[in-house]
């Protein structure tokens, strides 16, 4: 039963991670804390898993890298986000929305025996 | 690596940023770090795993940037090839009939000599030769058969026509008389039916045949139930044992019918061989071995029976690949095509390469203007390789279509006796030399431009604003270029002229008999019907007077294997009271003819008289002999009355000379007549003979009349392979006469591409040099000394060519040493005649250009305009 709990994550994170970048470029360190502070630590992402699904979203096409500078003056990758990120990003929540209230509708029914 | 560093770069810079971003909510930095750490996951991981996928990813970028790169080269290669029309459509051509034409012949070859013969480990089946000749006795091949360790499946057959009667017309099939080893050396199985299997070769077995596929779907319809059916094949009963598969054919494509050799072990007793042997190498042995253990057997063979074997028998005992002995001349003649047809596409190479050479001059403008916007040398020179490669793709594909008419004509030239070159076309192999040949030739013309892209410089010719010709170098390169296909086109002529002169002497040779209004026609009597001696002779004696009567025949006579047609029988010639060499010396031609057969041909008595219809009822055994025989064996006495003996099929007993005709060339007419020992038909009566009609007009407007007056006598009698005497002998040479035709024509092609090429460069040399010629005319030259000065450049060119090409034409004449006949291979006057013909063609092609230099405006170049 891991299997279809961790493609469950790998899309979650994607998600997070398109999400993310909606609100500008940035790097990967920039993309964890984001996502740190919004989830408040509930959601305990890898940042190893993060990067990961960095480079398969750069070979998917849904973002670009490039190097930059950071806020401290270091250099540093940055990711932005593309048309087509944007486009999947659109999709890609649309269907979680579905599938979140979904489950939510289970589990608010009220059980009809105790 | 870069890579590498780039993913430490970013992961040292996450955790770095964690690190101080813990250490600000109050963490030791130790603490920080371990637990920025712990957060992170596996760092040593996750570092290969992208310094890997980044690996990947940048080399999916390089090759799609290459390709870009390609599209864009290919794109701009198809605009300037667009833009200059005629220069595209010239070295398209030109590349087209090169490539076209090697093609068609590599076809050829490939179906010929490459493919693998349709046989089972076909590189393992050899042909057995004891003598130098590749027949073979009854004797020798059973002998094999038991003693030999290096070979398995020793089979011997030999050809024959087989009249074919019973069901619709009758009908002369080829055929072969085959050992059963013969079907599993080939590792074959009919379709339906079985095989010829050994008990079919004892003597006294039922009669029985194999059908090819072809004549199966013909005569039956392709009825599987023909097995176990009887068939008529020369007047007797065959029982049908099997059909071989489709596309089955041996030992050559018009053979169908296979039936059973007699093997009778008593009858070993005799040398003259008339099989063909073949075997299959046993596992773990090579030629080499095969054919040192054939020396010893021969030896052994000798020394069992010494009276029959000559001295040294088995010497020269061999192996050889299967294929040489089926394929015959017509392998070595399509390999010495295929060179000059080679020869023709270095000469069209060389032509688009100058063109190409010239222009990238023409184009420096813009390749400077190309410069100066940043395309490197490099990048330059890799835009002039894809042009080329495109026009040789461009040349090919349209060489290809070509070919395939190319292929159609030179299959249809080729004897139908060989095996499995019946499909001579474009298949996969074919195609696919095709299509590298015109990519190697694109890269082969594109080099000499791209490498002066690449080392030249092109901000010089942008500073020159565009001007400025070819330097020395590549002017020494042009020219040599151009006197090389002058030297390849003098050796193709060479060839072509040598090969004309033999075809020419081989039709005028004098042959011993007229060829002209003479009809030929083959009558095989069925065995069963006539076998009885008498019947057959009388059926001939009354065709004969028949046809005699009929309107417009002047004389006719038969012979029972025509000259230039049939192979030579070899018999041994004894002669009464002298020993008999059994070396070979004594091998000399028996032929059967009837007594009107020397008048009909114009062969003339020399000495005695024609056998006539007397000697049929006399005891007395009486042959004719030609003054070839006359001399070698009576050298200064007279052969009439001496009696001789011979020991072909049986039919042994002293036979008295009692004439002596002239020499007839019986075996080819390139070989010098060979001693002929004649025996009359009234006393030998085969029952298969060739009749010779000599007509009053036109022979073949009597074929039928001829036909007719035979069916009226019996309508069973199969009558074939009518021809006039002249066609036989045009198809006796019928290899030397293909490689004239296809020789001359690449002769045609090469001498016609050359004298483009010097035009072309000599125009180019003209239109280059125009301020020169301006200047010499300004300062007094009259326009005949600019005429005389830019021809004798063009004349110095060709001269150059001319003398490489004379080495080469003797080289040529070399290799066609085979082939030649009549004329000796370094003939001078041919040599000297091609030489004349390329130094006039040269002439012409710089006339032109050199008449324009002379026409040259002095007044307008000096202006500078």
């Amino acid at each position: 039963m891991s299997r279809p709990a961790l493609d469950l994550m790998q899309g979650t994170l994607d998600v997070l991670i398109l999400q993310t970048l909606t609100w500008g470029a940035t790097h990967g360190y920039g993309i964890s804390e984001w996502i740190r502070e919004r989830t408040g630590g509930v959601l305990a992402v890898q940042d190893a898993a993060l990067y990961k699904a960095l480079r398969r979203l750069e070979q998917q096409g849904r973002v670009v890298a490039e190097w930059g500078t950071s806020e401290n003056n270091r250099r540093a990758r940055f990711y932005r986000l593309t048309p087509a990120g944007r486009r999947a990003l659109r999709e890609d929540a649309a269907s979680w929305r579905t599938y979140a209230e979904a489950i939510a509708r289970v589990l608010d029914a009220a059980p009809r025996e105790a | 690596m870069e890579l590498q560093s780039d993913v430490d770069e970013e992961i040292s810079f996450h955790l770095d940023m964690r690190t101080e971003a813990l250490m600000r909510g109050g963490l030791a930095e130790a603490e920080a770090r371990e637990r920025a750490l712990r957060e992170f996951g596996d760092v040593g991981e996750l570092r290969e795993a992208l310094g890997a996928h980044d690996a990947r990813a940048q080399a999916r970028r390089r090759v799609f940037a290459w390709l870009d790169a390609l599209t864009q080269d290919l794109r701009f290669g198809v605009r300037t090839l667009w833009r200059s029309p005629g220069f595209t459509l010239v070295a398209v051509l030109t590349v087209a009939l090169g490539v076209g034409a090697n093609t068609a012949l590599f076809g050829a070859v490939h179906a010929v000599l490459l493919r693998p013969l349709p046989y089972a480990e076909p590189d393992r089946l050899v042909a057995v030769a004891m003598t130098p000749e590749t027949s073979a006795s009854q004797a020798t091949l059973l002998f094999l058969r038991g003693r030999t360790r290096t070979l398995t499946d020793v089979a011997g057959y030999f050809r024959r026509t087989v009249t074919f009667t019973g069901s619709g017309e009758p009908e002369v099939l080829s055929g072969a008389f085959a050992s059963a080893e013969l079907f599993s050396a080939l590792g074959v199985a009919p379709g339906p039916g079985r095989a010829l299997q050994a008990a079919d070769n004892q003597p006294g077995a039922e009669r029985v045949a194999v059908l090819g596929h072809g004549l199966w779907l013909r005569r039956f319809g392709g009825d599987p139930g023909v097995v176990g059916r009887t068939v008529t094949l020369d007047g007797m009963p065959f029982v049908v044992v099997g059909v071989m598969p489709r596309g089955f054919s041996f030992p050559g494509d018009d053979v169908e019918l296979w039936l059973p050799l007699r093997l009778d072990p008593t009858s070993g007793d005799s040398d003259i061989g008339y099989l063909t042997l073949l075997a299959r190498l046993a596992t773990g042995t090579g030629m080499t071995e095969a054919s040192a253990e054939l020396r010893t057997l021969g030896t052994a063979l000798r020394a069992e029976r010494p009276d029959v074997y000559p001295q040294g028998f088995g010497d020269l005992s061999r192996v050889r690949p299967l294929r040489d002995v089926l394929v015959g001349e017509v392998g070595p003649a399509l390999l010495l095509l295929l060179g000059a047809v080679g020869c023709v596409l270095l000469i069209a190479c060389a032509n688009v390469a100058g063109l190409l050479l010239a222009r990238v001059t023409g184009r420096r403008a813009e390749l400077a203007v190309r410069a100066a916007l940043g395309a490197g040398a490099g990048r330059l020179a890799r835009q002039m390789l894809t042009e080329s490669v495109l026009l040789g793709l461009l040349g090919g594909l349209a060489g290809l279509v070509l070919a395939r008419w190319g292929a159609d004509a030179v299959g249809a030239a080729l004897p139908g006796t060989l095996p499995d070159a019946g499909r001579v076309g474009l298949d996969g192999p074919v195609l696919a030399f095709g299509l590298v040949l015109s990519l190697g030739v694109g890269l082969l013309f594109g080099l000499a431009p791209a490498w002066r892209v690449a080392r030249g410089d092109p901000h010089a010719a942008l500073r020159a604003g565009g001007t400025g010709g070819l330097g020395r170098g590549q002017r020494r390169l042009l020219g040599g270029l151009v006197a090389g296909e002058v030297a390849l086109a003098l050796m193709l002529m060479v060839g072509a002229s040598l090969m004309l002169q033999t075809v020419w002497k081989l039709r005028r040779v004098d042959a011993g008999f007229t060829t002209e209004r003479v009809l030929t026609l083959r009558v095989e009597l069925p065995d069963a019907s006539y076998g009885d001696g008498g019947r057959g002779a009388g059926f001939f004696r009354e065709a004969l007077e028949r046809v005699r009567a009929l309107p417009g025949v002047e004389s006719v006579g038969a012979i029972n294997r025509l000259p230039l047609e049939s192979a030579n029988v070899g018999v041994t010639l004894r002669i009464e009271g002298r020993p008999t060499p059994l070396d070979g010396s004594a091998e000399v031609d028996r032929r059967v003819v009837t007594s009107d057969y020397f008048d009909t041909l114009r062969v003339p008595l020399l000495r005695g008289r024609v056998p006539d219809a007397s000697d049929a009822r006399s005891e007395v055994r009486v042959a004719l002999v030609n003054e070839a025989l006359a001399r070698r064996f009576f050298p200064g006495e007279d052969a009439l009355g001496h009696r001789v003996w011979t020991d072909f099929e049986g039919e042994g007993g002293w036979t008295t000379i009692v004439g002596v005709v002239g020499d007839t060339r019986n075996e080819a007419l390139g070989a010098a007549p060979r001693p002929q020992f004649y025996r009359p038909h009234v006393q030998i009566p085969a029952i298969g003979m060739t009749l010779v009609v000599r007509t009053r007009g036109e022979p073949l407007g009597l074929a039928r009349a001829v036909r007719e007056a035979l069916w009226a006598m019996d309508p069973d009698v199969p009558v074939d392979h009518v021809r006039t005497l002249e066609q036989v002998a045009e198809g006796s040479i019928a290899t030397p006469r293909l490689v004239l035709s296809l020789l001359v024509l690449f002769a045609l092609l090469a001498l016609v591409l050359g004298a483009v090429g010097l035009y072309g460069v000599m125009s180019y040399a003209v239109g280059q040099r125009t301020y020169e010629f301006g200047v010499r005319l300004a300062l007094g030259a009259s326009g005949a000394d600019v005429l005389r000065q830019v021809a004798g450049e063009g004349l110095v060119l060709a001269g150059t060519g001319i003398a490489a090409g004379l080495v080469l034409g003797v080289a040529a004449g070399r290799v066609l040493s085979g082939l030649v006949f009549g004329v000796g291979t370094t003939d001078p006057l041919t040599l000297f005649g091609a030489s004349l013909v390329l130094a006039t063609v040269a002439l012409l092609a710089s006339l032109v250009p050199a008449w324009r230099a002379a026409r040259v405006d002095p007044g307008r170049v000096l202006r500078g305009m």
